[in-house]
């Protein structure tokens, strides 16, 4: 029973790391992205091939962001030259065409996924308990979270507020712009890496079905369904809805269509409803 | 080879163009996304299969088929769209993707989730044009869409109604105060933008004689992708949009790469976007 | 004829009416003047059923309306010209009134009345077939007029009329509500920042402030109140009190 606990829970961490990666882009630069599944997926499958190559874990780690956010970079340099639904679309495009490359290359192992990744090793030591990848997560989490309340109290966390109330007139300001919107992807980018990196150690195997665009739209909910901007909203919309499947699993072959009538109902219902209550996610939350 | 593929693409276009304009509508008037859109298409498919099944009456399967999307379409601007009108954008977004999780299931309970072939035979005769094969399903495709696509453009730009829901895209409180019901206005948007997607489920299901659950979630993105390849609002725009996305991945699968099928429609979109951030018609109020 | 009682509206946590009280009566001008945000536009807009009000109440000739959408407000005789002309600009001259026409059914009569329209604004005549956003600010502000016109309301409400417009032009618009007051017997409820003007032209005014009525009465008292002629008519002190 506490395995099944420790997995629920590190399923939580791993994707409160995702949704508050998702909403640099979303809540602290006002832009959207509904790709953030392929960033998660990049830092997998090179965190994943890293290891399986022979690099050890905190390398691999690392690099994964690092090459994640390049990527994120370079998806962003095209991409920010339009802005809202465009965007929207744009970067879902990418998720889709990121997705296709993971089913069709070779190195990715196709449709069959990556087997055999080796586990998180600390100190020479594979790290194969529960609770202790799951004291992993909740540090990279920490970290994450002070970084996050950190960028948000920082210059480049104004200049972002100020493109997102008004980029015309954050411009006029002085604020480069477009620069300043590259930076929110590329650390965003960088973090759903380090989110991939550990779901790959986690499981052990990976295939493109994982981070495909439900997985994208379901972090942009969870993201959404917090309060978009707060940080202690994205944590919980990260619980509510890895909780969510688990509670609805009894319902079997019904749980899909809950979990899709949920989401209706938690959008509609939301200013009352199960996080409306929540007052600490409606202080952050942006105004409208 | 290039007849072909044109021709091919021309018809895989005008089905992504039937659902580009329900998008194109649906956003121009309420600025919302309907990502269930592809759903209401997989329904309109099944229906008309089971009611063929039932009847073995096609006209009947395809009147049933296109009355379900039509209901489908306003149940969906009731429940999932109308409680959230002012919210954040990304509010009425994850709504519809709730929508659209809930009725792919939906379908997975309801007709399990296998492929169905069309209980039809089909024998079109195919006749050579510059050495492309054509057939006369392809053909009748082409002209129904084109049938709809005209009837779509006259009712918006000659009737009362129509012109009413041009003027609420344009600005809905000027719209009210001419005492145009706007509620009623947006039904409408749905009910002709789900009649159109329904209708092109219908034509695919028979095209490649399959349906199934989740076979309206890549014609619902491209026809998505067609909206804004073509200028988002803009009817013209989503037509051209839709007949570029087709031939342009035809002609990728054929010329390129045939497993990268998928995300031509995709790069194409994203060049587009770069290229003119407005789309290829676009005007945006 | 309309009765505005103790009429106070939010915009989310903004108050922009606190407690407004007005009436016209039947064949009457009225004008609401005061400065910019001061809710005159915002108490038309809840009389059009634009924006709804948290509390008081809205009476057409003792019917409640304020829980009614404008569809059928303006049905029931209230028209609403909006600031800033609000046209469909991508629409014809033509389409615009037809658009206005909207809620009648009698299309022999409509016929008719854009023909009544193209006589009073003879300019629509000449631009039938052109798009609205083409037209100058001032053919605007008389296809708007036109198009609510074309609903055959009782009573109308204009938001702002002379906005951006040059003096000349100013006038001949206000020349003609006067006419359709006179001629038509129409109901008007006048909101302008050119308190002057609308002095003049109306019969009874109200001077908003920060959503309350802070002043009310025929026009010509209104006139020569010494406050209205420092803040609104913009004579300086001395003038005022020499």
């Amino acid at each position: 029973m506490s395995v099944y606990i420790f997995h629920v829970l590190i399923m939580m961490g791993i994707y409160a790391i995702l949704a508050l990666s998702l909403n640099i882009i979303v809540g602290f630069a006002g832009l959207v992205s509904l790709g953030h599944a392929a960033f998660f997926g990049i830092g997998a499958y090179v965190s994943g091939l890293l290891m399986i190559n022979g690099l050890g874990f905190p390398a691999a780690f690392f690099l994964s962001g690092i090459i994640t956010s390049l990527l994120g970079l370079c998806l962003a340099l095209p991409s920010l030259r339009v802005k809202d639904d465009y965007l929207a679309i744009v970067t879902l495009g990418f998720g889709i065409i990121i997705g296709l490359v993971f089913l069709n290359l070779e190195i990715t192992g196709g449709a069959d996924g990556l087997v055999g990744i080796p586990p998180v090793s600390l100190m020479g030591k594979p790290l194969y308990s529960k609770p202790g990848f799951f004291g992993l997560v909740a540090g990279v989490l920490v970290v994450m979270i002070v970084t996050m309340y950190t960028l948000k109290q920082s210059k480049i966390g104004r200049a972002w507020a100020a493109i997102r109330d008004n980029d015309v007139s954050a411009a006029f300001m002085g604020i480069n712009v477009y620069g300043y919107k590259t930076m929110a992807f590329i650390t965003s980018s960088f973090w759903a890496g380090l989110a991939g990196s550990l779901y790959a150690h986690y499981t052990a195997y990976i295939n493109p079905h994982t981070f495909n665009m439900h997985t994208s739209i379901m972090v942009l909910s969870m993201v959404v369904l917090g309060g978009i901007g707060s940080i202690t909203g994205s944590i919980l919309g990260a619980v509510l809805l890895i909780l969510l499947p688990e509670i609805l699993r009894p319902l079997a072959d019904y749980q899909d269509i809950f979990y899709g009538a949920l989401l209706v109902a938690m959008m509609i219902f939301r200013p009352q409803g199960i996080m409306g209550r929540v007052k600490i996610t409606e202080m952050f939350g942006r105004k409208k | 080879m290039l007849i072909q593929q044109l021709i091919n693409g021309l018809v895989s276009g005008c089905v992504y163009a039937l659902v580009a304009l329900g998008y194109t509508m649906i956003f121009g008037i309420l600025g919302i996304v309907n990502f269930a859109q592809g759903e209401i298409y997989m329904f309109g498919a099944f229906t008309a299969v089971l009611t063929l099944a039932a009847t073995g009456n096609i006209w009947l399967a395809s009147a049933a088929g296109i009355a379900v999307a039509c209901v489908l379409g306003v149940l969906l601007e009731r429940i999932a769209f109308r409680p959230l009108r002012g919210m954040h954008p990304l509010i009425p977004l994850i709504s519809a993707i709730g929508a659209s999780i809930f009725l792919s299931s939906l379908a997975r309970l309801l007709f399990g989730p296998e492929d169905r072939a069309f209980p039809f035979e089909f024998h079109p005769s195919s006749f050579y044009f510059y050495g492309a094969q054509i057939n006369q399903l392809q053909l009748a495709i082409i002209a129904v869409s084109v049938g709809l696509m005209a009837i779509l453009t006259l009712f918006l730009n000659m009737t009362k109604h129509g012109k009413a829901i041009i003027a609420v895209a344009m600005d809905s409180d000027a719209a009210r105060l001419s005492g145009i019901n706007v509620n009623r206005a947006y039904e409408i948007t749905f009910l002709l933008g789900s009649a159109l997607s329904g209708a092109a489920g219908i034509m695919m299901a028979i095209y490649y004689n399959s349906t199934s659950p989740s076979m309206g979630l890549l014609p619902g993105l491209k026809g998505f992708s067609a909206a804004i390849l073509g200028g988002v609002g803009s009817i013209p725009g989503a037509i051209i949009g839709g007949l570029v996305l087709g031939i342009a991945e035809n002609l990728g699968a054929a010329y390129i790469s045939s497993s990268f099928k998928d995300a031509f429609a995709f790069i194409a979109l994203v060049l587009v976007l770069i290229l003119l951030p407005r789309g290829i018609m676009g005007s945006r109020k | 004829m309309l009765q505005v009682r103790n009429l106070h509206i939010y915009y989310g946590q903004i108050q922009a009416v606190k407690g407004a009280s007005l009436h016209v009566k039947p064949g009457e001008i009225v004008a609401l003047i005061g400065g910019n945000g001061a809710g005159k536009s915002t108490i038309l807009r809840a009389i059009s059923g634009i924006v709804k009000s948290t509390s008081g109440s809205i009476l057409l000739s003792d019917t409640e309306i304020s829980s009614l959408p404008p569809e059928r407000i303006l049905k029931n005789g209230i028209g609403h010209v909006p600031e800033g002309r609000r046209l469909f600009r991508g629409l014809t001259v033509h389409d615009n009134l037809m658009l206005g026409a909207y809620s009648r059914n009698d299309s022999a009569r409509i016929k008719n009345d854009i023909e009544t329209m193209e006589l009073l604004f003879p300019i629509l005549g000449k631009r039938r077939k052109q798009l609205a956003g083409t037209l100058s600010g001032g053919e605007q502000q008389m296809l708007a007029m036109a198009r609510t016109l074309m609903a055959r309301p009782r009573m109308l409400l204009l938001d702002e009329p002379s906005m951006g417009l040059a003096p000349i032009i100013t006038s001949q618009i206000y020349e003609k509500i006067g006419l359709l007051n006179k001629n038509e017997g129409l109901s008007i409820l006048l909101v302008e920042q050119n308190a002057k003007l609308a002095l003049k032209l109306a019969h009874r005014g109200y001077v908003i402030e920060t959503g309350r009525v802070v002043m009310e009465g025929p026009t010509s008292e209104l006139r020569e109140s010494n406050e209205i002629q420092r803040a609104y008519l913009g004579k300086g002190y001395r003038e005022v009190w020499e």
